[in-house]
């Protein structure tokens, strides 16, 4: 392809985000590499054993449609998948599979590796070069520079980070891997504004050291629905087991007399930490009505030695973490592999981007992943996928690839990335979609995949598959509405469902999955059109631009508050710029006003 | 029609137009310091919100009027700009000659409305708010303007955000539902959201509920007096009224005009209204009145159906025709005629003898205050047909729901309709992104309000 004349597009991490941003510009047929201090370490996931989940299922589904990788490469390394939510409405259904750490990074180093396009090198990216405001270096650690059509910094909480466990402070990456130093300076002196957030993880305890019997066990589901397209049919995951123990009254009050040694509490770290994703101090100070909180006990990969403690993470000193947690029946004897910690890093607040993740002071420069300030595996690898989208785009001087809030919930992440002020890691929430019941997991590529393809982004294979998949869910649509036995009402009485309907001669040729979502759009066809009809305006706000040169004084009749809010985060639309907090309906009226003279 | 980001200085005659001894000038803008000056050739910047005595002189530097002046400066007015109103001497003469030297320094006419437009939109006020200073200043009745002065005092508007506020609980408690696991929160029970829904649309149903007092109390009652040529309408009317305002001879079919007279009873405006008798006529003018009787009928709220000898027995044929009148049967004349066995349906008058009248009094005055039954110092009343469509769009929504929780509890339907419920509750604040609407509520306000 002509592109490959163009220089590579340079990916700073190998994390989630930056292989999907990789694998995505490869697929558009541009050259890629990848440059990481440890290439072992390609797609590893450094805290939880798990993909998916509220919210973040959707993402994964989404990721899949969109041609990227995270959604089958979980289905194939998958533990245990279960299906959560489940008595709460389908548009909240959300999948979630533990996962084979070492296979899922095993497996997607292996099929990058199989692809021309991409090439993964040692190194550490320590800044880069500009010409008119434009990238055209990137330059490494040993002084060397490369010349590249786009650099996206996906650096996740590498840069200057620092790990906390009780007393002891030490510069890292992750736990036993370096952190990365340069970078931060190199954005600051371009004018960029950095800033610190934290997070936290909890310990890794032998698995021979927990007595198991006095533990509740949790299987999961033997015929879900998976993440991919892509996955065989029918889909019979493992079905490892986890197990469940819980805190008690004795714990709580070990945390407590010791609260004042997490660096968190002791005012050590000044950043800003999750709210939702709360330290176990967090969850006992905070709710100190609740006498015990459920603990998951997750292997780390097949037939593993090592448990992952869920819902136990924390900075304390590791004698407390061990005191705390001997009070646990099962676990009076417990050995740890490692504790638990805090990592506090830089972050590059993204109201300093794009809704295309490139950064609007720097031509394409593009930032995606944990460094925008977001938590999570699956919002990292959203953000990596549309910035390796972008950039590719940027470099062929193409129209950008935007998904809006409602095409998709990776719509709805951007755009809050770009328009709201953060005051804790994002975390994606079904609530913040408000066209939720037309974004559902099980619609995810039919919404999608046309738009993946029109870009080059879906292979022969994937094509072939959906083609016939969508094929198949017309032809049961039709069927489900015009067929002798008025189907139609008894869905919406609920007096049948998927299941019993996929047991008639006639819906034989159809899979479950594609009965599920023709019966789902059935079923919320008529709460759809409301929540349309309702949101309309925000369509309308959306296609009115803002140029960026605009001088939001001599704006007439807008408040103060809205200027400077405006000034900071200088949305692109007229829409963004209604998201704003403090900035008024009557603000965004005087602003169409202004933009239209 | 108002501009709602014009943004200039605006100026109109906050008083009636004509002889008085005083009038008031009304002005907003963004910025009025200049302006001050510039008319009352002051060097010092006015206080605010004190009166002064000053002089007000035209753009040739001639003296108007000696005047009162009072400046209030943003945001602490009423438009939420700086304001002057100034107070000059009335008439023909002075007022206009103010306002001439106020548009010379570019100052623009405002439009009926726009002053409480610009507090809507400086936020001073909301749309509930602006609703009720608009019936305060059309109110007829001592208890309109009472309760229109609370809903501008935020009554109406406190009760519809504790309304709100249930709903928002609401929203929060089935977000939460929705986007943690059990690890993270300890989770509501469905029994407990179905208890918070049926209070919520308890509370809606309530307030929309007032909406017929409300009219009553804004537009009135219509009660028509109704019989056959001849039977006393037009005497009873006047009696009523009290004045001849009605002609009244012995020969039947004097009343061809409808007469209207307002009363007010028990804080209501009721609007009496006489008609022509009704019966089967060949004569063309006749004819028509009674076509127009007809027509009253079918507006009226109550009727009196007077008949010298037995108004059930006359409207029997009348009874299929209108429906769900609240009516009064009235025998008149009864010093002429009395039956043997009196029933407790009519209630007999006779003008001549000056009896029965007090009955028919006792006994409007019971129907009337049944209507305004409702304990208006504490619950809030709804004033406009906006109001009450807006109101009802939330009622339909809460049944919706309550439905929903009733046959699949689909938390993420349910709370698409809540958001639906709360978007419905912003639209009553003025939370509306159609400029039309806005234009076509402030339109009916007077000029320099």
């Amino acid at each position: 392809m002509s592109h490959n004349k163009l220089p590579p597009i340079i990916v700073a991490g190998g994390g989630h985000s930056g292989i999907e941003a990789a694998h995505a510009i490869a697929r558009m047929g541009m050259r890629v590499i990848i440059i990481t201090m440890d290439p072992k370490s390609i797609g590893r996931m450094s805290c939880n054993p798990a993909i998916g989940g509220l919210a973040k299922g959707h993402l994964v589904k989404e990721i899949d449609a969109l041609g990227g990788l995270m959604g089958f490469f979980a289905d194939a390394a998958c533990l245990q998948f279960k299906t959560l939510n489940k008595s709460k409405g389908r548009a909240v259904w959300s999948p979630r599979a533990q996962v084979d750490k070492i296979k899922y990074s095993r497996l997607i180093s292996e099929h990058l590796n199989k692809n021309n396009n991409i090439s993964v090198l040692k190194g550490e990216i320590t800044g880069f070069v500009t010409k008119n405001k434009i990238i055209t270096h990137a330059r490494l650690a040993d002084k060397s520079s490369l010349k590249c059509s786009a650099l996206i910094i996906t650096s996740g909480t590498f840069l200057n980070g620092l790990i906390h466990t009780g007393d002891a402070t030490y510069r890292a990456g992750r736990l036993g891997e370096k952190p990365s130093a340069g970078l931060s300076e190199e954005l600051s002196d371009h004018g960029f504004n950095l800033s610190r957030l934290k997070t936290g993880t909890p310990p890794r305890l032998l698995k021979n050291s927990i007595d198991f019997s006095c533990t509740e066990k949790s299987l999961g589901e033997n015929t879900p629905f998976p993440f991919s397209l892509l996955t065989k049919r029918p889909f019979l995951p493992m079905n490892d087991l986890c197990y469940i123990v819980n805190t008690n009254t004795d714990l709580h009050e070990i945390i407590n007399d010791n609260v004042n040694l997490s660096p968190m509490y002791s005012g050590k770290i000044n950043a800003l930490g999750p709210r939702y994703c709360p330290s176990i101090e967090d969850k006992i100070v905070r709710f100190n009505d609740k006498p015990s909180h459920q603990l998951f006990l997750e292997p780390e990969w097949k037939d593993s030695e090592q448990i992952y403690l869920n819902g136990f993470s924390t900075s304390l000193p590791q004698y407390i973490q061990r005191r705390a947690l001997t009070t646990i029946k099962a676990f009076k004897n417990v050995k740890f592999i490692r504790p638990g910690y805090a990592i506090e890093y830089d972050y590059l607040p993204s109201r300093q981007l794009k809704s295309t993740l490139e950064t609007k002071h720097i031509g394409g420069l593009f930032s995606a992943g944990q460094i925008n300030g977001t938590s999570g595996y699956e919002e990292a690898a959203a953000q990596g996928l549309i910035a390796g989208i972008n950039a590719a785009l940027y470099s062929k001087k193409e129209d950008p690839f935007i998904l809006s809030r409602c095409d998709a919930y990776i719509g709805v992440l951007i755009d809050d990335l770009v328009t709201k002020l953060l005051e804790e890691p994002y975390r994606m929430f079904t609530s913040s979609a408000e066209f939720r019941i037309s974004l559902r997991p099980d619609n995810a590529s039919t919404r999608l995949t046309k738009k993946a393809h029109n870009i080059g982004l879906i292979e022969k294979q994937r094509h072939l598959v959906f083609k016939k998949y969508s094929d198949s869910a017309t032809s049961c649509t039709n069927l489900l509405n015009n067929s002798k036995r008025p189907l139609k009402r008894e869905i919406l009485q609920n007096k049948t469902n998927y299941h019993d309907i996929s047991l008639l001669d006639d819906f034989s040729s159809f899979s479950p999955e594609c009965i599920f979502m023709c019966e789902t759009d059935i079923k919320y066809e008529g709460y759809i059109k409301r929540e349309l009809f309702r949101l309309q305006k925000i369509n309308s706000l959306e296609s009115k631009p803002i140029p960026q040169t605009i001088n939001y004084k001599i704006v007439k009749n807008i408040t103060n508050e809205a200027k400077e809010k405006l000034f900071l985060i200088k949305p692109e639309t007229l829409g963004q710029a209604s998201r704003i907090g403090g900035v008024t309906p009557a603000d965004i009226a005087a602003l169409s006003i202004h933009l239209r003279f | 029609m108002i501009d709602p980001f014009a943004g200039d200085i605006i100026t109109a005659l906050a008083t009636p137009p004509g002889i008085s001894a005083l009038a008031v000038i009304r002005i907003s803008g963004p910025s009025l310091d200049n302006l001050y000056s510039q008319i009352t050739h002051s060097k010092a910047p006015p206080k605010p919100r004190f009166a002064r005595q000053s002089r007000v002189f035209n753009s040739q530097g001639h003296l108007i009027d000696s005047c009162i002046l009072t400046f209030f400066e943003k945001p602490k007015s009423f438009t939420g700009e700086d304001v002057i109103e100034i107070s000059c001497h009335g008439g023909e003469f002075t007022p206009a000659a103010i306002l001439k030297t106020l548009y010379s320094f570019g100052l623009r006419k405002a439009e009926p409305g726009e002053f409480s437009y610009r507090a809507f939109l400086n936020g001073k006020i909301d749309l509930l708010q602006a609703e009720s200073i608009s019936g305060l200043i059309s109110a007829k009745t001592q208890l309109n303007a009472s309760i229109q002065l609370k809903n501008i005092n935020g009554f109406l508007s406190n009760s519809i955000s504790e309304i709100k506020d249930s709903v928002f609980h609401l929203l929060t408690v089935i977000e939460h539902e929705l986007d943690f696991s059990e690890e993270e929160i300890t989770h509501t029970s469905l029994d407990e959201i179905k208890r918070e829904l049926l209070e919520l649309q308890k509370n809606i149903t309530t307030m929309l509920s007032t909406s017929s007092l409300g009219d009553t109390i804004r537009s009135g009652i219509r009660i028509v007096l109704f019989g056959k040529p001849n039977s006393g309408k037009s005497s009873l009317f006047n009696r009523i009224v009290g004045s001849d305002k009605a002609i009244v001879t012995h020969i039947p079919g004097t009343t061809r005009d409808i007469i209207e007279a307002w009363q007010e009873i028990n804080g209501i405006p009721v609007c009496f209204v006489d008609t022509a008798g009704f019966h089967d006529t060949d004569e063309l003018v006749e004819s028509l009145g009674i076509q127009r009787t007809r027509g009253e009928v079918t507006q009226s709220d109550i009727l009196f159906v007077l008949d010298e000898k037995d108004p059930e027995q006359f409207y029997k044929q009348f009874s299929s025709e209108f429906k769900n009148k609240i009516i009064i049967y009235i025998q008149s004349k009864s010093d002429l005629y009395l039956p043997n066995i009196k029933s407790d349906n009519v209630i007999y008058i006779s003008l001549r003898q000056e009896c029965g009248i007090d009955m028919l009094f006792t006994k409007l005055s019971t129907i009337i205050s049944s209507k305004v039954d409702h304990n208006l110092s504490e619950s809030a009343v709804i004033i406009s047909n906006r109001q009450a469509a807006v109101l009802g769009k939330a009622c339909d929504i809460i049944n919706i729901m309550v439905d929903c929780l009733k046959s699949m509890g689909d938390l993420d339907i349910f709370s698409s309709l809540l958001r639906e419920l709360l978007d419905c509750l912003e639209e009553l604040f003025g939370k509306i992104d159609n400029e039309e609407i806005l234009n076509s509520i402030f339109s009916d306000f007077c000029v320099g309000k």
